[in-house]
């Protein structure tokens, strides 16, 4: 039982020691979402943090896919961190009761990798003399996929049908995937050739495509000093939650209220994307039910019960940016910020009860 | 305190002093030079008031270079100027000369505001130039349009400076502003410029000119006068070109921009048209006679002014209110004709007046008018004539303008024309003024006991001491005014600096060192003259009319400029006769306007009756009518038991308020006026007090109308003010006191915009104490807190509540808006209860929060940014930043 937060009690004070509650913590007393939800998320991604440095909204983000059920792209240069978030966030979460972290596997997308080295082949077995079906490293909980854009088109679809409809059909048996099953594929923008740049309709399959960016001076300076610590960290993580919590929190996440006003305004945006003369594919229904499913984890994430424009604002660039096709270089900068913009400054104008 | 920066730097403040406000102010006195041949007001002072002007703009522009907010110190000068208006109002010595001090401050303080303002958008606005020059070329128009006569090189004169400088002014204002004051050699770049430029231009309009030349001309000969065929049919006209015309179409041009009104006035509108049925005895050639309105007998020698009295001996004024006299009935004053006293040479003139721009109140005729009667305006001329009304007068035969005019020795025919009258009048001597009412003597020879009209009556003695009759005497005084100096040029001049009648000093003045007035000089000066030897006079004043016409004789077009004052001197047996002493003043005469087509003869009434209705059928066409009074053959009637009559009124048209409505629209029991100009009823006979119920019930029945016009109760016309010489101060006055007026609105706008801020923050900070839940408290409070920091400055741009909230203003401002802006968002976009520490937030937030944002602004800072009306203009017009076009 807390005592009455000082925040309450007014005093003119500078609000100095106000200045450091976080959207988080101010909330995590206020909403109805259980404290130790926001609790265990805040874990997660502070258990995340103590690896990488300066991420914390693109932890955030990653969470939030993981939350809401989907997989996310990254879209960066070499040496960010890609790997090693996506690593350690399997390894914060207990796969079972056994102390065992989730299952983590890595795939090197490359052009000659074939579709059976990642769902698996069939060997023939000598006690049994039989087929046995060996499980290719689809088979996990957490799955890297690194530059997928280097893997033949043949590799992709059979990547991103597995990501649909979770299971795998090899000859006449269907294998289900791993129950929490999240793929954090990469792709490199820079060196193009002899690449094969995921479709437009493949790229719809991801909920969100994140750049991870390089982090700012003081974070950069802080891994320079500590990158020794934090090595040390990357092998000790520990973990911070369990598969069971994971559901949970995605089941959560499908409570989180959505008003009837945001819900306009996602309409609104998706819809804007098809009217914008300056963008030539818009977004279609599925990427607008995407972007209800990750609001509400996001807002799950900072740990609200309720999805607020700041959200909309937040990932709608990362949900939607990459299903777009843009007219030119100048729209991709500009477009879906404009809509966004006028779309946010409508619902803050917005007088719902008054 | 920290000291005032500079904005521009002193060396582009000396370029834009010498290149814009210098060239600007030689401007305005271009502008002001022709402003004030046009506008009595400015007094042609234009040099002072170019300096006014000047010290406008110079002062502006220095004070504006250093970082003055504008408005504050705009404020500051308004509140003087109040301030100084106070003092001058209630120190100044005198009345007169409060006016004139009072006249003076308003020219100045608009003078200088103006100036003002251009010197501070010099200093500080990039466009200011462009604003400028669309405002000075406008203003020119404006100008030109209503002074100059469109001839080219008139035009060329005019608005091609204005077109130079509004050139000059964009060019040279960019040209000082791009240039660097570190170049060496700026002065002569900038000087360079400017010939260069000056030359370019000049090389431009003389190509124009010369190019558009033929163009010109065939505009003005369009536009220009062209004289009429003068092919006059009688010697009288011959005379009357000779004599009053002759400055027709030789006047200068640069005469007709220098002058102003007799009256003040900026139009010379034609007043009314009149036709006067009097003619000479062939029959064909017009008689004019002077109009009056109002005569001044009464001499207050306090005040020493002349005033109308309605007590004069013998009244002979006829006073009518004619919006109090309905349509077709009749006002006849036969005191009038009772107190003319005059038996020779009788005749009664019919008069038709039809007002344009007079007002409807007036009534003016010439002496002595004893019968009016409004008639209605044909439907076809009610956009041109507002009303109208028919007047009898009594005159003396031997009166005429002709008669009357100051004619030159030169105009022989005139000449004798009025000779023979004044032989007729020879005959009066002074004893005949002896036999006179002692009491009427001595109230029309009345002259002030003062040494100052001593001198005048020893003038008045050695004008006359020759001459015998009192006839003579008049013409000796008439012939001083005539007379010229040792170098035979005339000894008076006519001016058109109007004012009151003079008197005291200021006529002695008029009388003999300067000599230049205008009408009412001379009929003042002339009256203590005529007093002085004895001779009953009184001031008349009304309308010089001028026979101008060819085509319609007996019409009179009356312009603003022929109102007049005159002398109106008393002979025994012949009555008041009009004498006119001005000189040179053709141009009041000659209105320079062409006569148009007279209006249609009006049908004649030969019923009208008033009442009120009792029955209408709108089937069959007829009304049931209760009359109480009736015009019948020009005669009235007033009826004790309401009449009933059936009226018809198949081809009537219905009026109410001179808009034709349907007869179905009358109601019973409307009051109004039937009016029938039908043979049934001029075929009957004229009725007597004796045979009137007979004729009535002879009346045909149904009875045709013509007319029927509904009366709305109230008194139709707007009755405008009337202008007369004597209320030249008042009109002053009125300018002033419009200036005032318009200056305190101003300001109190500027309040009010001033104010508008504060007045939202207030509307909100009231609604959310006055809520009850939260919900509506958040709402409001939010407002409140968003507009506040708007008007501080703290603008939202692209981010969201909670974004602004975290980064711009709480880490800023070391407030917790975030947290409210949390709890606002909850109950905005969650359907969950508050808890009760969110509740606490809600209600305990606003207060704090203003606290501490204002201990972070100077107060200075917070006044100057809450009072910005563009960041409230920038507040609610955010929205429509994002509009992309589909």
């Amino acid at each position: 039982m807390n005592a009455t937060p000082d925040y309450l009690e007014y005093q003119p004070k500078p609000a100095v020691e106000n200045t450091k509650h976080s959207t988080e913590q101010i909330l995590a007393d206020n909403s109805s979402i259980g404290q130790e939800n926001a609790g265990s998320i805040k874990q997660l991604i502070n258990n995340v943090e103590t690896v990488i440095r300066g991420k914390h909204n693109e932890i955030k983000l990653v969470v939030t896919v993981l939350l809401a059920g989907g997989h996310i792209l990254i879209e960066d240069n070499p040496g960010t961190g890609k790997t090693v978030m996506a690593k350690t966030l399997a390894q914060s979460i207990a796969g079972d009761g056994n102390n065992n972290s989730l299952l983590f596997r890595r795939i090197q997308f490359t052009p000659d990798l074939l579709p059976m080295d990642l769902i698996g082949s069939h060997v023939f077995d000598d006690n049994s003399k039989d087929f046995l079906f060996r499980k290719g490293p689809l088979f996990c909980n957490v799955l890297l996929a690194d530059e997928i854009n280097r893997a033949s088109p043949k590799v992709q679809s059979a990547l991103l049908e597995s990501m649909a409809e979770h299971q795998i059909t090899v000859s006449n048996t269907t294998y289900p995937l791993e129950k929490l099953f999240f793929i954090a594929a990469t792709q490199n923008p820079i060196e193009m050739e002899g690449t094969y740049p995921l479709p437009a309709a493949q790229l719809d399959r991801f909920f969100m495509k994140i750049n991870f960016g390089y982090t700012d001076a003081d974070a950069e300076m802080d891994i320079y000093r500590n990158y020794q610590q934090i090595d040390k960290n990357v092998k000790i993580i520990h973990q911070v939650m369990n598969m069971e919590t994971i559901f949970a929190l995605q089941k959560s996440a499908e409570e989180v209220f959505v008003h009837e006003e945001i819900l306009r305004a996602i309409y609104n945006i998706v819809n804007d994307t098809r009217q914008h003369p300056d963008i030539t594919l818009g977004a279609s229904a599925r990427s607008g039910i995407t972007f209800i499913r990750c609001l509400r984890a996001y807002a799950l994430v900072v740990g609200r019960s309720f999805v607020i424009e700041d959200d909309v604002k937040s990932l709608a660039h990362a949900v939607l940016h990459h299903r777009l096709i843009f007219r030119n270089r100048e729209a991709r900068k500009m477009a879906l910020d404009e809509i966004v913009n006028k779309e946010i400054s409508r619902l803050s104008q917005l007088n719902l009860y008054a | 305190m920290k000291k005032v920066g500079r904005y521009n730097s002193s060396k582009k403040l000396l370029w834009q002093l010498v290149f814009l406000c210098l060239p600007l102010s030689v401007h305005m006195y271009f502008l002001l030079y022709t402003a004030s041949a046009y506008y009595e007001v400015l007094n042609k002072q234009y040099i002072l008031q170019s300096v006014y002007f000047a010290t406008g703009v110079i002062l502006a522009c220095i004070f504006y270079s250093y970082r003055f907010r504008f408005l504050p110190a705009f404020l500051c000068l308004l509140v003087l100027f109040w301030l100084s208006d106070k003092f001058l109002d209630n120190f100044a010595p005198g009345e007169f000369d409060s006016f004139f001090l009072v006249l003076q401050f308003s020219l100045f303080t608009a003078l200088f505001t103006i100036g003002w303002l251009c010197g501070w958008g010099f200093a500080r606005i990039r466009v200011f130039p462009v604003i400028l020059s669309i405002i000075i070329l406008l203003a020119g128009l404006f100008l030109f349009a209503k002074t100059a006569t469109p001839v080219y090189h008139n035009l060329l004169a005019s608005y091609a400076p204005l077109l130079f400088f509004a050139f000059y002014i964009i060019y040279m204002g960019e040209l000082v502003r791009n240039t660097s004051e570190s170049w060496p050699n700026a002065w002569w770049r900038l000087s360079k410029h400017l010939i260069g430029f000056t030359a370019l231009m000049l090389l431009l309009f003389l190509l124009i000119f010369t190019v558009l030349r033929s163009d010109f001309q065939q505009l003005e000969d369009m536009w220009g006068h062209k004289d009429e065929g003068d092919d006059p049919y009688s010697m009288m006209e011959m005379n009357k070109e000779d004599s009053t015309m002759q400055m027709k179409g030789k006047l200068p041009l640069q005469n007709r921009l220098n002058r102003g009104s007799g009256e003040g006035n900026s139009q010379n509108r034609p007043l009314f048209v009149a036709y006067l049925d009097n003619f000479f005895p062939n029959s064909k050639t017009p008689n004019p006679l002077y109009f009056v309105t109002d005569y001044f007998t009464k001499f207050d020698d306090y005040t020493e002014t002349f005033e109308p009295d309605s007590l004069m001996p013998y009244d002979d004024l006829f006073r009518v209110n004619l919006t109090e006299t309905p349509l077709y009935f009749t006002a006849i004053d036969t005191n009038v004709l009772n107190n003319g006293m005059s038996v020779a040479y009788r005749k009664i003139v019919d008069v038709e007046v039809y007002k344009i721009a007079a007002s409807p109140k007036e009534f003016t005729a010439p002496t002595t008018a004893f019968f009016v009667q409004p008639i209605a305006v044909e439907k076809e001329m009610q956009g041109q004539y507002k009303s109208a009304y028919l007047a009898k007068s009594l005159i003396s035969e031997l009166n005429s303008a002709y008669f009357v005019y100051n004619i030159s020795s030169k105009n022989y025919s005139m000449q004798r024309f009025q000779q023979q009258r004044f032989d007729v009048l020879r005959t009066i001597s002074d004893r005949d003024y002896k036999e006179l009412d002692t009491a009427f003597m001595n109230y029309y020879t009345q002259m002030p006991e003062n040494p100052v009209y001593d001198t005048i009556a020893k003038l008045a003695n050695y004008l006359t001491k020759n001459e015998r009759t009192p006839i003579d005497k008049v013409l000796a005084i008439r012939d001083y005014f005539m007379s010229g100096n040792e170098e035979g040029k005339p000894l008076f001049k006519y001016s058109n600096t109007s004012g009151p009648v003079p008197a005291g000093s200021r006529l002695l003045h008029f009388l003999l060192n300067e000599r230049r007035g205008y009408c009412a000089h001379f009929a003042g000066a002339t009256l203590f003259l005529l007093r002085a030897c004895g001779i009953p006079a009184r001031l008349a004043i009304g309308y010089l009319i001028e026979d101008r016409s060819t085509k319609n004789p007996g019409w009179y077009w009356v312009y603003e400029k022929q109102s007049h004052a005159w002398v109106q001197v008393f002979f025994p047996e012949y009555g008041w006769l009009d004498f006119d002493t001005t000189v040179g003043d053709e141009e009041q005469r000659e209105a320079g306007q062409a006569d148009g087509t007279p209006p249609l003869d009006p049908r004649k009434a030969w019923f009208a009756g008033t009442g009120s209705i009792v029955r209408v059928d709108s089937f069959n066409n007829t009304l049931d009518f209760s009359m109480n009074k009736m015009a019948y053959h020009d005669t009235e009637y007033q009826f004790e038991n309401e009449i009933k009559l059936e009226l018809d009124m198949h081809v009537a048209k219905v009026y109410k308020d001179s808009i034709q409505i349907r007869l179905g629209n009358l109601q019973p029991g409307d009051k109004g006026m039937a009016i029938s100009f039908a043979q049934a009823f001029a075929d009957m006979p004229k009725a007597t007090p004796k045979n009137l119920d007979s004729i009535i019930q002879a009346f045909p029945s149904p009875a045709p109308i013509d007319e029927f016009r509904i009366s709305t109760g109230q008194k139709p016309e707007n009755q405008k003010p009337e202008t007369k010489p004597a209320d030249e101060r008042q009109s002053a006055n009125n300018y002033v006191n419009l200036l005032i007026v318009g200056m305190a609105l101003l300001f109190l706008l500027l309040i009010l915009v001033l104010l508008t801020p504060w007045l939202i923050h207030r509307y909100y900070r009231k609604k959310a104490l006055r809520v009850n839940d939260a919900q509506h408290d958040s709402f409001y409070s939010y407002r409140a807190a968003m507009y506040l920091l708007n008007q501080l400055g703290i603008q939202r741009h692209d981010l969201t509540p909670l974004q602004y909230a975290r980064k711009e203003v709480d880490a800023k401002y070391e407030t917790d808006f975030e947290r409210f802006v949390l709890v606002y968002l909850k109950i905005k976009y969650a359907n969950q209860t508050l808890s009760k520490s969110e509740k606490q937030i809600i209600t305990y937030f606003y207060q704090p929060f203003e606290t501490q944002l204002k201990s972070k602004f100077t107060r200075k800072q917070r006044i100057s940014k809450f009072i910005n009306i563009y960041n409230t203009l920038n507040y609610f017009t955010q929205s429509s930043k994002y509009g992309f076009t589909k």
